[in-house]
């Protein structure tokens, strides 16, 4: 995405810088964010087996790790830990762009239809595979693809249609495998795409969120599309076809205002978020739009200066509580 | 330009129709503006202007040089765009020539007036150091650093910027009788003058969508626009200029309405502009 730039003034810089620095301090130590000079210790998260540590430089076999902020990578080798003897490593570049792994859900965009496939464009070094295989068919029959259905390939996706897909493995030259075999994954319509830098979105359980209160479909990929659309009922097959004509009956099928005010404020609230640098929870995104319901923020000054500052203050109060009640309950 | 989805085509001319664009905006509201001067010290004036994400710099060098013969009492000035291969990556190589030449025209009818030099935002009289043999020469460049839509508002606004904050030198021209050729020309490296730019006009570009015009659209929204009319309005809410972009017709009747449309938007863009020109000279002063 395209940086947002903010302008502020002399106060807010002042508000901003204090409230990033807080943030800096309350960072706790076991967090993945913290960075390691020659022989710390590094604490481990004891349920991952595998060190995960990004933007250093580890040497094969010698039992140091070179760590800094430096963009370097180096393979997977073995670190040793005091007094817990050694750990897989895995050393990786300063996670800008996407790295993929089995089971992620991801949104990308089709760029070309090949013969039994889709290629997508997923913000990795190459683009993904959807085979046709990988599809469930318009009408719903587990049956082996055609001729006929090769040829109808692009009335299910066309070029530039945004797909919402799972990971399924990698190829043999590294590029992505997906599957979209359940009813959930598919093509998505009626909403906003969204680009934001792939680490600001973590794996967790959820990545498909239907917020209720607002109708909206917030689906969080962990190649950072992020999707923020109309809510879309999990529908028979048959249907795909008619939804097609309803889109070229424009006005009566426009998405309603009040859906899409609260789709503006979920994408602005992921703007301001992703702009800031902080990894987009779900709770993240809805508190940030909710405090900007209830400080009556009008949607668009969500993207200025005023709001940038507020949310980077709420999101340092926030910690702090969070750290203040962790202390307290010990 | 990522080429967009018939869903997300759809949502954005929904947006459009019922007064909330993608990021909350109304139709006729700009994105948050940012100006910074003096971004390029070897220019006698430059500026900065961000519109949202998208990002253009302007620079003005001023060079001694000889009046033409039909305006012998006028100085000259000339004004070229170029896009930045970083900003998209179709303005590599030459790609981003026909862009250019079209940026570069749109301004140069805006802001440099008729053919006879009537009516142009600077005051080429000002400009004469000594008539019939040496003028003040401006070399107006814009440069798109980071390609958002509407680059046409950004570059106008960011050369109003840039024509506030030069500063030309001050001359004293000694005659020397004997050569009627060349005069002697010492260029002061102290004294300046300083434009006065309240009468530099802006340039507000109207995209129509659908049966609605928006302000100030994203490249997403540009992808969607049929037509677009750039109007060019000065502080007196007098038309400067007018651009036609786009290959659909347009009924007059809608021109009209697109041209008070903008006189009554382009009156809020200049107040901001002129704002933030004497807040960047409050902070220079200090």
């Amino acid at each position: 995405m395209r940086d947002l730039h903010f302008p502020l003034n002399q106060t807010q810089r002042v508000r901003l810088e204090a409230a990033l620095h807080e943030l800096q301090t309350l960072a706790p130590a076991a967090a993945s964010a913290a960075s390691v000079t020659v022989a710390d210790s590094i604490p481990v998260n004891q349920e991952d087996n595998i060190l995960k540590i990004f933007g250093c430089v580890c040497v094969f076999r010698v039992q140091r790790a070179w760590c800094g902020g430096s963009r370097w990578g180096g393979g997977g080798d073995t670190v040793r830990r005091r007094g817990a003897g050694q750990q897989a490593c895995l050393c990786a570049d300063a996670p800008a762009r996407y790295k993929p792994e089995v089971g992620d859900i991801i949104v990308g965009r089709v760029i070309e239809i090949a013969p039994k496939r889709w290629r997508l464009e997923i913000n990795f070094t190459q683009d993904a595979v959807l085979m046709l295989s990988s599809m469930n068919l318009p009408d719903g029959i587990q049956r082996r693809r055609t001729a006929v259905d090769e040829l109808n390939m692009r009335s299910i996706f066309e070029e530039n249609d945004v797909v919402c897909a799972e990971v399924r493995g990698f190829q043999h030259d590294g590029s992505l495998h997906l599957q979209a075999r359940s009813q959930k994954y598919g093509k998505l319509q009626r909403g906003q795409l969204l680009t934001v830098p792939a680490y600001l979105v973590k794996r967790r359980k959820q990545h498909f969120h239907h917020l209720e209160q607002y109708d909206v479909d917030l689906i969080l990929g962990c190649n950072g599309f992020i999707w923020v659309g109309q809510h879309v009922l999990v529908r028979e097959n048959t249907e795909l076809k008619e939804d097609q004509h309803k889109l070229s009956d424009e006005v009566d099928t426009f998405t309603s205002i009040e859906t899409r005010k609260h789709i503006c404020r979920l994408a602005n609230a992921v703007r301001v978020l992703s702009a800031l640098g902080f990894i987009l929870t779900i709770e993240l995104i809805i508190q940030t739009a909710e405090a900007s319901l209830s400080s009556n923020v009008e949607i668009n000054a969500m993207l200025g200066a005023e709001f940038y500052v507020q949310t980077a203050e709420r999101e340092a109060r926030r910690r702090a509580d969070l750290v203040r009640k962790k202390n307290g309950a010990r | 330009m990522v080429g967009l989805s018939e869903g997300e085509k759809h949502f954005i001319r929904g947006g459009i129709a019922q007064d909330l664009r993608a990021d909350g905006r109304t139709k006729l509201q700009f994105r948050p503006v940012t100006v910074e001067t003096g971004v390029i010290p070897q220019a006698n004036g430059s500026a900065r202007v961000r519109l949202g994400a998208t990002e253009v710099i302007a620079s003005v060098k001023a060079e001694l040089g000889k009046p033409t013969v039909l305006h012998p009492d006028k100085g000259k000035v000339s004004i070229y765009v170029d896009c930045s291969p970083t900003a998209a990556p179709i303005f590599e190589g030459r790609g981003s020539e026909d862009l250019s030449a079209e940026l570069s025209v749109a301004l140069q009818r805006c802001l440099l007036g008729g053919k006879s030099g009537a009516g142009a935002a600077i005051d080429l009289s000002s400009l004469i150091v000594l008539e019939g043999k040496a003028c003040w020469d401006l070399y107006i460049d814009g440069l798109v650093v980071s390609s958002d839509g509407n680059l046409l508002d950004a570059l106008a606004a960011a050369i109003k910027v840039a024509l506030s904050d030069t500063g030309i030198p001050k001359v004293n021209v000694s005659l020397n009788a004997e050569t009627d050729g060349e005069p002697e020309v010492d260029v002061s490296d102290e004294e300046f003058l300083q434009f006065d730019t309240s009468s530099v006009p802006v340039i507000v570009t109207l995209t129509k969508v659908g049966k609605h015009y928006i302000v100030d659209a994203t490249s997403e929204e540009e992808s969607q626009m049929s037509s677009a009319v750039s109007v060019s309005v000065n502080r007196r809410g007098q038309i400067c200029g007018l651009t036609k972009r786009g290959g659909a017709g347009l009924d007059p009747t809608v021109i009209f309405d697109m041209i008070s449309v903008a006189k009554h938007v382009s009156q809020r863009f200049i107040s901001l502009l002129d704002s933030e020109i004497a807040a960047a000279e409050a902070v220079m002063d200090e």
